[in-house]
């Protein structure tokens, strides 16, 4: 039989990210959970790898005690943090496909369907952001940033948004941008200000 | 100290135990004076024996790429990606 994702209900993944955080307390350090750590304790073995041009930041390998990464992208190593929660996700949330001991017929990423692919990498990216950027924190941290803006009289909206996400990437120890998808998947931003305050760089 | 290596060295590949690279882990692993000659010993009872290389550890089958974080979000693997990557992972480090 083919293999079938069944994606979670949405409001299972913040309850995914809680057990993981709270399974690990000694890897979570102020907001900061240390990924590397984390994927360390459950026996899951990180491969950095040179895998060059071939625009692979990583991925989740038939063993499920391995996960490859591209060596280069720990130069930059908040943007390694979500590739590796991204994977951990994976792990995580086909925790039986992994298991199982047999991948079954259809359950390579090159053999799916190309919607089943899609909601398994949305559920993976959501969860990886829930894990690393957890939402009632998130909220709880814009507003404390954004609140202290305001005192301070800064009325540049635009300004205020970028500077807002830098503090609060730098309390979570995520890139910039990931900070910023974070807050309008939250809402807090709309896809327009998203757009206006974080052009794409040329 | 190269990451790739470092991780390699992890493994028990030995290919990586040049005079220099000993040096940056002994640093890099921070041991105590007391544990720096068992580590020298153990360094050259490594070279000594036959190298390993990383497809002695590990095999096309455990590393196939299952589920991946691509540059491109857009694109999904072929089976000819997946080979390609599997080539440069398992290609020896230079």
């Amino acid at each position: 039989m083919k293999y079938q994702y069944n994606s979670p209900d949405p409001a299972a993944i913040p309850e995914i990210s809680t057990k993981i955080r709270e399974k690990f307390p000694d890897r979570v350090e102020g907001h900061v959970l240390d990924i590397e750590g984390v994927i360390e304790d459950l026996g899951i073995t990180i491969l950095p790898r040179p895998l060059g041009k071939l625009l692979v930041e990583g991925y989740a390998a038939r063993d499920p005690h391995l996960i490859v990464v591209n060596k280069d992208i720990f130069i930059g190593s908040n943007r390694a943090r979500f590739t590796l929660a991204e994977e951990l996700a994976h792990k995580v949330l086909e925790f039986d496909l992994w298991n199982s001991g047999n991948l079954p017929a259809g359950a390579k990423s090159e053999e799916m369907d190309p919607d089943q692919l899609a909601a398994l990498e949305r559920d993976a990216k959501r969860l990886a952001a829930e894990i690393l950027q957890p939402e009632a924190i998130y909220r709880e941290r814009y507003s404390h940033h954004w609140s202290i803006l305001e005192s301070e009289g800064k009325t540049d909206f635009n300004w205020c948004v970028r500077t807002t996400v830098e503090l609060v990437a730098g309390e979570f120890h995520v890139g910039f941008l990931t900070a910023a998808v974070r807050a309008r998947e939250l809402e807090i931003i709309s896809y327009e200000e998203y757009h206006r305050c974080f052009p794409p760089v040329m | 100290m190269d990451i790739a290596k470092y991780a390699e060295f992890e493994c028990g590949i030995g290919a990586w135990l040049s005079p220099a690279f000993r040096s940056r882990l002994r640093f890099a692993l921070m041991l105590p004076s007391e544990d720096v000659e068992k580590f020298n010993q153990l360094c050259q009872a490594a070279e000594k024996s036959r190298p390993l290389a990383f497809g002695d550890q590990f095999t096309r089958e455990q590393l196939h790429p299952v589920r991946l974080r691509l540059t491109n979000e857009d694109e999904q693997l072929t089976t000819e990606d997946a080979a390609a990557i599997l080539d440069q992972v398992f290609a020896p480090l230079s």
